[in-house]
């Protein structure tokens, strides 16, 4: 079992870690390649309020529809992504910042996105959408499969032998086999982590949609009766300030406009996070009709988004700075030794030169 | 680094002793780093890098 598991994932678990390593660094790479040089207009100034914002969004669009609004934590930015209709493609949404102190366009910092999108794209779904996805995903359990069946063959190689013996007196198989061991078995809970929360990753359309077609649905029976696609004639900054006044300790994270995909068709869907570093990754999001602007109420997201959301992080690393992101990536590097040594041995086995043990 | 051979086989909780305490240690630095926020970051990161710490450690033994 180990072997045909092993031997199935390895080459995709080869490309995984490769591709995960500079990800890991996503944030600093961003940084180094886009120095922050903007600086708000009216620094310390008013903010607009966000119905004049989205105004001037749209007038810069003409013909498409807000999706989405997001809010830079760190500037006085939002962010909004429009598309030709609700059920935009996301290759059709077009996404811009805006100065919320003036309105005016912030410039991208895109030097190097195409890269990294690049390589986010092939981690992700190796560019094949959700059947390449879903495929990863099966190739993560396997790779989950092939750690446990190892940890069964590790007891009986080990029965002789000191934890962390390296037989370097012995020929090459041997040794290999023991460092294969030793750095499998010293990282497995990083593996089995990392690997699992990437499965569960794998899911997320289907946990998304799910999540729509059920606990949104209810919700929406619940608060509307009907699916008519509702005029946004509510005041956008009305509604995100009473979502917030009843949200006391939570942060506005995005809004998603009627219509989008993590919206109903008549409201605007506000979503908080927590300020904790575990709540911060799991959303609320409250309801508030787009038409009359009647605050409808705050809807716990069920556990299944809440794991996906706390498997992100889990994943990715990137949720206790710098240092950890470090030992991530060396973690991630002797992935690739044991996947490298997995294959050595395997070829040695089939050579029929191979030294028998 | 050096070949060490026990005449005695081990019995499986002997020779899953450590590779299961560096797992725990582990595990925990990852929830650890998920619930804490601030100061803490530090020893999280610590007990994460707890399976880097026992390779430095064991290899260091072995020579």
């Amino acid at each position: 079992m180990h072997k045909w598991t092993s031997l199935i994932c390895t080459g995709f678990l080869l490309m995984l870690c490769l591709t995960g390593l500079p990800l890991i660094f996503h944030d600093e790479i961003d940084n180094a390649l886009n120095p922050e040089t903007w600086t708000p207009a009216n620094p310390g100034g008013a903010l607009l309020d966000l119905d004049a914002l989205l105004k001037i969004a749209l007038d810069r669009r003409p013909g498409e529809v807000p999706l989405f609004m997001s809010f830079d934590e760190d500037r006085p930015v939002v962010n909004v992504t429009t598309g030709p209709s609700p059920s935009a493609a996301s290759s059709e949404m077009h996404f811009a910042s805006y100065d919320r102190t003036s309105g005016d366009l912030v410039p991208p910092a895109d030097v190097g996105e195409g890269v990294m999108h690049f390589l986010l794209q092939l981690h992700t779904d190796m560019f094949l959408g959700l059947p390449g996805m879903l495929f990863l995903g099966f190739m993560g359990f396997l790779f989950a499969v092939a750690v446990v069946s190892g940890v069964v063959l590790y007891e009986p190689f080990m029965r002789k032998l000191d934890f962390g013996a390296v037989r370097v007196d012995r020929p090459g198989r041997a040794k290999w086999l023991d460092v294969h061991n030793f750095l499998g078995i010293v990282t497995i809970a990083w593996v089995l982590v990392v690997g699992l929360t990437g499965v569960i990753n794998t899911l997320e359309k289907p946990i998304i949609a799910y999540w729509r077609d059920t606990a949104l649905a209810d919700l929406i029976a619940e608060v509307e009766g009907d699916a008519v696609q509702a005029r946004q004639t509510a005041s956008l900054d009305q509604a995100v300030a009473a979502a917030v006044a009843a949200a006391p300790g939570m942060d506005l994270q995005f809004v998603a406009f009627p219509g989008s995909a993590y919206s109903t068709s008549s409201h605007y869907a506000i979503f908080l996070h927590g300020r904790t570093p575990l709540t911060e990754r799991i959303t609320t999001p409250a309801l508030v009709h787009a038409s009359d602007g009647r605050f409808q109420g705050l809807r716990e997201m069920p556990w299944y988004v809440k794991t996906l959301a706390v498997s992100r992080p889990l994943h990715f690393g990137d949720y206790g700075g710098l240092s950890l992101k470090i030992v991530w990536a060396v973690l991630d590097v002797i992935t690739i030794v044991v996947l490298v040594t997995g294959l050595y041995l395997w070829g040695k086995r089939r050579s029929p030169r191979a030294v028998p043990r | 680094m050096e070949t060490r051979r026990h005449r005695r086989r081990r019995r499986p909780w002997q020779t899953f002793r450590l590779p299961v305490s560096i797992a725990i240690l582990s595990f925990t630095g990852l929830v650890w780093a998920l619930v804490a926020d601030g100061p803490t970051d530090f020893v999280a990161t610590a007990l994460v890098a707890a399976p880097l710490l026992a390779a430095f450690w064991v290899r260091g033994e072995k020579k």
